[in-house]
């Protein structure tokens, strides 16, 4: 399209986040196309379905569209985004929680995200898909609180610090900390015991604490 | 790809596994690692949790266009139907500003009014004291009216007449506590009326992620389950500033 080329073309990304906080549409829509990716997977690696990160993805730039006349220019745009997803995101596993404690057991069985993946050995030297890694990771974190999981994605896929992290979710660095640990140390041990094929070979189990 | 080479991520590797980088060097390496196989087997052989850094490049893998079709038509559609933040309730008569329902979930309400600041502090609510003790009634009438009657057009009609009467309103924020939350503002249940200060206190906080209303018997079936109404302020955009401007 035109308007968005030239948009693209002309403005770099504080103009565009400016312009859209005057209530430019057309510099919204730019926004929403540079940071939509960002936002829809950070999402997804915290709730682990498609549909649903889409779905937190659209929440997520409305609370933008509404807030960003209170976004301060000092910080980074990337942190308050983050901090907007993410608890999106944690509200979202809240609410799925109470529901599913209502119903039954966590969907295994969606097609293409939650399947198992497939049992075989792995070779050492093949190098692994990103789809296959993430269907280990989608099953191990479900052992996660939403809160620990948040970190953990924040942490070890946005590598943000820890003091970011603890203003994104809201607690002490310390608290953050006490997370990660916690959260590492679920994963771990999950690994260990639903997917020890993924281990490194040479390592053997015991390493990694 | 990455700018980072193998051996500057070698020499970062050891303070990467001890989780001691921050900043731009932390995002190097996991950048260089989720694009090298044979950095990231060196890392893996210390910590097998590594094999899940190339998820950190998904949001650049690309091809994933097809999720986007109509995201911004469904986007901007939902821009343009937000409602005004000044609510025609506001300038109905109290008695006319409730619907049925939200009539008879007023009924029920009393107010209380907590503010709980991180480090689970109890304070005080910062605001004029005596106004949030005994406000007028017209004045409560309308803080209820305006809340309720949003509640009730935001939630499911069916969910009002199965839940039976409304026992808390509660504006909450994450806390540090595993699975907790704290109430930046909760009326319902106790002593104190809800006041406009006190809900715009809370709301100034900016850190809001739930507006929730606790609907049934709280005793027998325990609070959480009861509370079966949650929202994200967006989606339920009910402000202060609304109030103030249909003063």
């Amino acid at each position: 399209m035109a308007a968005r080329s030239s948009l693209a073309g002309s403005m770099d990304e504080r103009e565009v986040i400016r312009k859209a906080r005057e209530g430019d549409q057309d510099a919204f829509e730019e926004l929403v196309r540079l940071k939509r990716e960002k936002v829809y997977w950070v999402a997804y690696q915290v709730v682990g379905r498609e549909e649903d990160a889409r779905d937190i993805s659209q929440m997520v730039f409305l609370r933008v569209w509404k807030s960003l006349h209170r976004y301060d220019e000092q910080y980074a745009f990337n942190t308050w985004l983050h901090t907007i997803t993410t608890r999106l995101a944690i509200d979202f596993l809240r609410r799925q929680g109470r529901k599913q404690a209502l119903t039954d057991e966590f969907d295994e069985t969606r097609p293409g995200e939650q399947a198992a993946p497939s049992p075989r050995l792995p070779d050492q030297d093949r190098q692994l898909e990103a789809g296959e890694i993430q269907q280990v990771f989608n099953r191990l974190a479900r052992y996660l609180t939403e809160r620990q999981r948040s970190i953990f994605v924040l942490r070890e896929f946005q590598g943000l610090s820890m003091k970011e992290i603890a203003a994104i979710v809201g607690c002490r660095e310390s608290t953050v900390r006490n997370h990660m640990f916690q959260a590492r140390a679920v994963l771990r041990e999950k690994l260990k015991r639903h997917f020890p094929e993924y281990l490194p070979r040479e390592a053997g189990p015991e390493v990694g604490e | 790809m990455s700018q980072t080479t193998c051996r500057e991520t070698e020499g970062r590797l050891d303070a990467y596994l001890a989780d001691e980088l921050e900043g731009r060097e932390l995002q190097e390496v996991i950048e260089h690692l989720a694009g090298c196989p044979a950095c990231r087997r060196l890392a893996e052989a210390q910590d097998p949790l590594k094999m899940f850094v190339p998820l950190a490049a998904r949001e650049n893998e690309g091809g994933g266009e097809a999720r986007w079709d109509g995201f911004w038509e469904e986007l901007s559609g939902r821009l343009e139907a937000r409602p005004p933040r000044t609510g025609r309730l506001l300038r109905w008569p109290v008695a006319a500003r409730w619907s049925a329902a939200a009539a008879a979930v007023a009924a029920t309400i009393l107010v209380g009014l907590f503010l709980v600041q991180p480090g689970d502090t109890v304070l005080p609510p910062p605001v004029d004291s005596t106004a949030a003790v005994e406000p007028a009634a017209e004045e409560e009438g309308l803080v209820e009216g305006m809340y309720i009657q949003r509640i009730a057009e935001a939630l499911p009609a069916r969910i009002i007449e199965r839940s039976g009467e409304v026992r808390e309103l509660r504006l909450t924020r994450v806390d540090e506590r595993e699975n907790g939350s704290v109430n930046l503002y909760r009326a319902g249940g106790e002593t104190a009326p809800v006041t406009v200060a006190g809900i715009q206190e809370a709301e100034q906080m900016e850190s809001i992620i739930e507006y929730s209303l606790v609907i049934g018997d709280g005793e027998d079936r325990g609070e959480e389950e009861v509370r079966v109404v949650s929202f994200e302020s967006e989606q339920f955009p009910f402000g202060c500033e609304g109030f103030r401007e249909g003063e």
